[in-house]
C-alpha cells in the first residue's frame, strides 16, 4: 500500500487539532482535578478518553502513517508552551504511548479498517501503556491492586467510548459536511 | 494560558531551548526517580532557587504559576494520606490511623507534581515560542514543515477564541439558551445539544480556515524545498553547554546517591 506524502493541507489540519486539543485540555484540568479531589485515581479516570481524541481524529481523517505521531507530538508541545500540561515529561510521554498504540493498530490492519468496531477497541488499547507511568508518576502505584485495576478498567471504557466511539462519530459529522473532500475520509472506502 | 513567555535579559532568557530542555529532562528524571518527601522538597527548592536568581522570576510570580495544582493537590494529599498503607502509627483519629509512610508518600507526591509544573513553567517564562520552533528545526533537525506546525498550531489560538466568541454572540442573538422552562432532564438535554452545536460550529469554521491558511502557505511556496535558509540563527553558547553538560553529571551522581543510600 503506497502513501502520499504529508501536504500543507495535512500539516495545517494536525496543528489545528492539536490547539484544539490544548484549549479542551484548558477547561478539562479543572474538571480533571475536581474528579481527582472527590474520587482519587478512579473518578480522574472516567474522562480520560477525551484527552486521547485528537491525534486518533488526525489519524481518522487523514489516514496516513505517522499522522497519529506528528498530531500528538504537536499536540504535547503546544500544551507545554501554553503551560497547561502537568509538567514536560507526563505530556511527551503520554504523547508518545498514545502514538504507539494508534500506529501500531493502523500498522497491523493496513490502514484498512475504521468502522466503530476497531475505533472502540483501539480507543480501550491506547490507555493501557500511558495508564503504566501514570499510575508511577501520580502515585496511584501505593492505592493496591484493587483501586489500580478498577481505575484501568474505567480508563479502558472512557477510552473506548469518549475516544474511539466519539473520534469516529466526530469525523463522520464534518465529513458529512463536505468540508474534508481533500482528505482520505472524503473518499469512499471498504468500511466507508 | 495559564503562563506565558516573559521576555527578559537573565542569564536563563539568553539560554538556547535545547539546553533548557536538557536541564528540564534532568530535573523530570530526578522528580520521578525520587520518593521520599525529603528529597522531593530538596529538589522543589532547588527550582524555585534557580528560578528566582538565574531567571529574574519573582516567589510571587513562581506562585501564581504553581498555585492551582497546589489548591487542587490539598485534598487529593489528605486522601492519600488516609488512605494509602503504612506500617508505623503516626496518629489515631477515631478508627482511622494515619501512617509515617502514607505521609511521606503523599507528600512526595504532590511535592512531585509542584516541582514537574514548576519546572515547565520556568522554562515556558524564559522561552519565546519562537524559538523553540527553530530549534526543532534547526538544533533537532525536525523537518521544518513539521516544527512550524507548532507554530501555526498557537497562531490558531487567538483565531480559536475570537471564533468562539462569535459562534456564542450569534447563537444569542437567534435567541439560544432557548425556553428554560421545562424540567431538570429537558434543561440537561438541551443544554448538551447547544453546547454541541456551539462545538461544531468552531470545529466547522476553523477547518474552512484551515483549507484557507493552506492554500495561502502554498501559493507562497511554503514545503518547496526539502531545506530552507533562516534569518535567525540558534547556536547552543558555551553557558549553554555548561548547563546541559552539568545537569547530566548532576542527575547522575545524585541518582547514585539516592540509590545507594535510601533512607534519603
Amino acid at each position: 500500500m503506497k502513501f502520499k506524502a504529508f501536504t500543507t493541507f495535512d500539516i495545517v489540519l494536525m496543528a489545528l487539532l492539536a490547539v484544539a486539543n490544548g484549549v479542551l485540555t484548558y477547561y478539562l484540568a479543572f474538571v480533571n482535578k475536581m474528579l481527582t479531589v472527590l474520587g482519587g485515581p478512579i473518578a480522574t479516570s472516567t474522562i480520560t478518553g477525551v484527552y486521547m481524541i485528537y491525534g486518533l481524529l488526525a489519524m481518522y481523517i487523514i489516514r496516513k502513517p505517522g499522522t497519529a505521531f506528528i498530531t500528538y507530538m504537536i499536540g504535547a508541545i503546544v500544551q507545554i508552551l501554553m503551560g497547561i500540561s502537568y509538567g514536560m515529561p507526563s505530556a511527551f510521554t503520554a504523547a508518545i504511548c498514545y502514538a504507539v498504540v494508534v500506529e501500531g493498530f493502523f500498522a497491523l490492519v493496513r490502514y484498512k479498517r475504521w468502522g466503530y468496531a476497531s475505533m472502540i477497541v483501539l480507543g480501550a488499547l491506547m490507555v493501557p501503556l500511558w495508564f503504566v507511568f501514570a499510575a508511577y508518576m501520580f502515585g496511584y502505584l501505593q492505592w493496591g491492586t484493587a483501586v489500580l485495576a478498577t481505575a484501568l478498567i474505567v480508563r479502558c471504557a472512557s477510552g473506548a467510548i469518549l475516544c474511539g466511539a466519539v473520534t469516529r462519530w466526530i469525523g463522520d459529522a464534518l465529513a458529512r459536511t463536505g468540508l474534508l473532500r481533500g482528505y482520505a475520509i472524503g473518499k469512499p472506502t471498504r468500511e466507508g | 494560558m495559564i503562563f506565558q513567555f516573559q521576555p527578559g535579559h537573565t542569564w536563563y532568557h539568553r539560554l538556547d531551548p535545547v539546553s533548557k530542555f536538557v536541564w528540564l529532562a534532568c530535573v523530570s528524571v530526578l522528580c520521578l526517580a525520587f520518593e521520599t518527601a525529603a528529597a522531593q522538597g530538596v529538589l522543589l527548592l532547588s527550582v524555585v532557587l534557580l528560578g528566582r536568581c538565574a531567571a529574574g522570576l519573582t516567589l510571587r510570580a513562581q506562585w501564581r504559576g504553581i498555585r492551582l495544582p497546589f489548591y487542587f493537590g490539598i485534598p487529593y494529599f489528605f486522601l492519600q494520606l488516609l488512605f494509602l498503607p503504612g506500617e508505623t502509627s503516626l496518629l489515631a483519629i477515631g478508627s482511622v490511623i494515619l501512617t509515617v509512610e502514607a505521609l511521606d508518600y503523599a507528600a512526595a507526591v504532590s511535592l512531585r507534581l509542584l516541582t514537574l509544573v514548576l519546572a515547565s513553567l520556568l522554562f515556558i517564562a524564559t522561552t519565546d515560542p519562537r524559538d523553540v520552533v527553530l530549534a526543532l528545526a534547526q538544533q533537532l533537525r525536525i523537518p521544518y514543515r513539521f516544527a512550524f506546525a507548532v507554530s501555526i498550531a498557537l497562531r490558531f489560538l487567538p483565531i480559536l477564541e475570537a471564533e468562539a466568541s462569535l459562534v456564542r454572540s450569534a447563537q444569542r442573538l437567534r435567541g439560544l439558551p432557548a425556553d428554560q422552562s421545562g424540567g431538570f432532564r429537558d434543561r440537561i438535554k438541551m443544554g448538551f445539544a447547544n453546547e454541541r452545536r456551539f462545538a461544531f460550529s468552531i470545529f466547522a469554521g476553523a477547518v474552512r480556515r484551515v483549507q484557507r491558511m493552506a492554500e495561502a502557505m502554498e501559493g507562497r511556496a511554503f514545503g518547496l524545498y526539502r531545506g530552507r535558509t533562516y534569518l535567525r540563527q540558534l547556536r547552543i553558547s558555551r553557558s549553554g553547554a555548561a548547563l546541559s553538560f552539568g545537569s547530566i553529571i548532576f542527575t547522575s551522581l545524585a541518582l547514585i546517591l539516592y540509590f545507594l543510600s535510601p533512607e534519603v
